[in-house]
Order: structure tokens, then sequence, then C-alpha cells
């Protein structure tokens, strides 16, 4: 009786179950693929975000070098204006543009007294304190450049590998129950 | 090839002397033998502060331009010995060593409420006074 009765019941519900179960395993996996497409999207925005960090980092560095070389030649007469003046507009461009895209507020405060510094820059002025001022302070910044484009560099590079995991992880999850011994 | 410039400045600065501003250099700058004085000019903004006069003592009389004169203390700090920081009275200010074209030495203050924020930054002109 018992058996009729459970017969039956799957005669009237199994293809209801079968259904629910199938709807179910595709939701779970669109919902797998979707968390996994998301934590790839947030690791590719990130690296983008750190390349056009470091490319600014490595523009702002290499403003700062041609200024400093020039400001290092002790002989006024051996000074480029033209080079002075074209890494000075390139530097003060990033200072208030691109730089303050990335908000590294170290290399953001440095590079405003470097401003400061250039602006009034007189190459006749022969005073080793001045220059070396200047110099020491454009040092300091392509040293923090660096250093926080290395920060981001680690921090990509776990990123990436906590990306990975997960990736990992969520493939593992999905493929379990095809993989279990029958 | 584009990383030349870096190199040859991180070369150049490694083996150039590592001469620098002082506190005492930039006091006796600011303060000469026992007191100089400078005119002050707003550079962004106008500024009541008219003339600094610092004293070797490490008092500063700021007189502004209604007439009123104050007399607070001054004192120079850094954290790096490269940035260099005035505090006159209870007003912080960056101080930057500079020269204009004719080669005359001045010293640009710089204040603002935070360190990125433009909000209430100013800067000012200090010349020597004759």
């Amino acid at each position: 009786m018992t058996l009729q009765k459970f017969e039956k019941f799957l005669t009237s519900f199994g293809p209801l179950i079968g259904f629910l179960l199938t709807a179910a395993g595709i939701i779970i996996s669109t919902s797998n693929f979707s968390k996994e497409q998301k934590s790839k999207s947030a690791l590719e925005f990130k690296r983008d975000f750190w390349s056009k960090q470091s490319d600014i980092y490595l523009k702002t560095s290499q403003a700062i070098g041609t200024i400093c070389a020039e400001i290092n030649k002790s002989d006024p007469a051996e000074f480029n204006s033209e080079k002075f003046n074209n890494s000075k507009e390139v530097f003060e461009s990033l200072y208030w543009g691109e730089m303050n895209f990335v908000q590294d507020s170290i290399v953001i405060s440095d590079m405003k007294s470097f401003d400061q510094y250039i602006k009034d820059f007189n190459p006749n002025i022969t005073d080793v304190d001045y220059r070396q001022t200047l110099i020491r302070l454009g040092n300091k910044i392509i040293l923090t450049c660096r250093n926080s484009y290395m920060n981001s560099f680690n921090n990509l590079q776990m990123e990436s590998f906590n990306g990975n995991a997960t990736a990992t992880l969520i493939q593992l999850d999905s493929v379990k129950p095809a993989s279990l011994p029958k | 090839m584009k990383y030349l410039p870096v190199i040859l400045f991180l070369l150049v600065s490694a083996s150039s002397t590592q001469a620098q501003y002082t506190k005492e250099k930039i006091s006796n700058i600011l303060s000469g033998d026992t007191e100089k004085s400078w005119s002050v000019n707003g550079i962004n903004v106008s500024r009541p502060e008219k003339v600094f006069s610092f004293n070797k003592n490490n008092t500063v009389v700021i007189e502004e331009t209604s007439g009123k004169i104050r007399k607070e203390n001054w004192s120079i700090s850094s954290n790096d010995n490269i940035r260099w920081f005035l505090k006159a009275g209870s007003i912080t200010y960056e101080l930057i060593i500079s020269y204009d074209k004719k080669g005359q030495q001045f010293v640009k203050l710089t204040h603002g409420e935070s360190a990125n924020s433009a909000s209430g930054y100013y800067e000012m002109k200090l010349t020597k006074k004759n």
C-alpha cells in the first residue's frame, strides 16, 4: 500500500522534482559564475588603476629628473632653459591634473613644495643650499613614487593570488557534484 | 631610454655634496645678527600682515595694515631637513627660500588648513625691508 503511494507520488511529482533540481543547479552555477566574473572585473579594474598610477609616477619622476639634472649644473651658462621649462610644464601639468587622480597624499604634498621652488627658480643663483634643497626634494619625491609603485605592485600580487584562489575554489565547488562517485 | 633622465638624476644627486638649509642657516636668514624686518605681500590673496620682524631671541613682531602690532614667538622645524616650517604665534607656514629675477633673496610662506586642501590656502612673499 505504502509502495503504491510512493510510486503514485513519483509518477505525479517526479518530473516536477527533476525540473526543480535542474533549475536549482542552473541558479547555483549562474550565481557562482557571476561571483567569479565580479571578482575578475574588480581585479582587472585594480590592475588598470595601478598601471595608470605607475605611468603617472614614471612621468613625474622623468620630469623631476630632467629638472634636477639642469639645477645640478653649477655653471649657469650650461643651464638649458628650454629643457628646464619643458619639464617644468610637464611637472606642473601632472601636479595639477593626473596626480590628483591617484590621490597619493604624501607625493602630492611634496610635489606642492617642489612646485613652489621651481616656480621662481633662478638659474643664475649659485647658492649651493638653494640648489641642493631642490634636488633633495626632487629625489625624495622620486623615491616616494618608487615606494608607492612597489607597494601597489605587492598589493596587485596579493590581489591576484587571492583572486586566483577564490576562482579555484569556485571552480572546485562547481565541479564537485559531477566528479563525485555515484 | 625613457628611464635615462631618472637614472642620470639619481647618479648625479648621489655624487653631489649634500649641502642643505639647516635650522641655523634659516634662522640667520630670517633674523640676521639680531633682528631683521621683512615686508609682506600676499601672493594669491591680500593679507593683513604688513611687516614681520624676526628677532634672534625667537620673538616676532607682526605689524598689520590696520596698524595693529602683535608680538609672537617663532620657531623653525622640519621632519626631513628638506621641507622647513615656520611657526609664528599659532600659525604654521611652510617656508621656502627663493630668489627673484634680480637675484634678491626672498622668503615665501605658504599656509593651508591641511596638506592637500585648497581651502584657506594662501601664500605670502617676504622681502627684506630696507
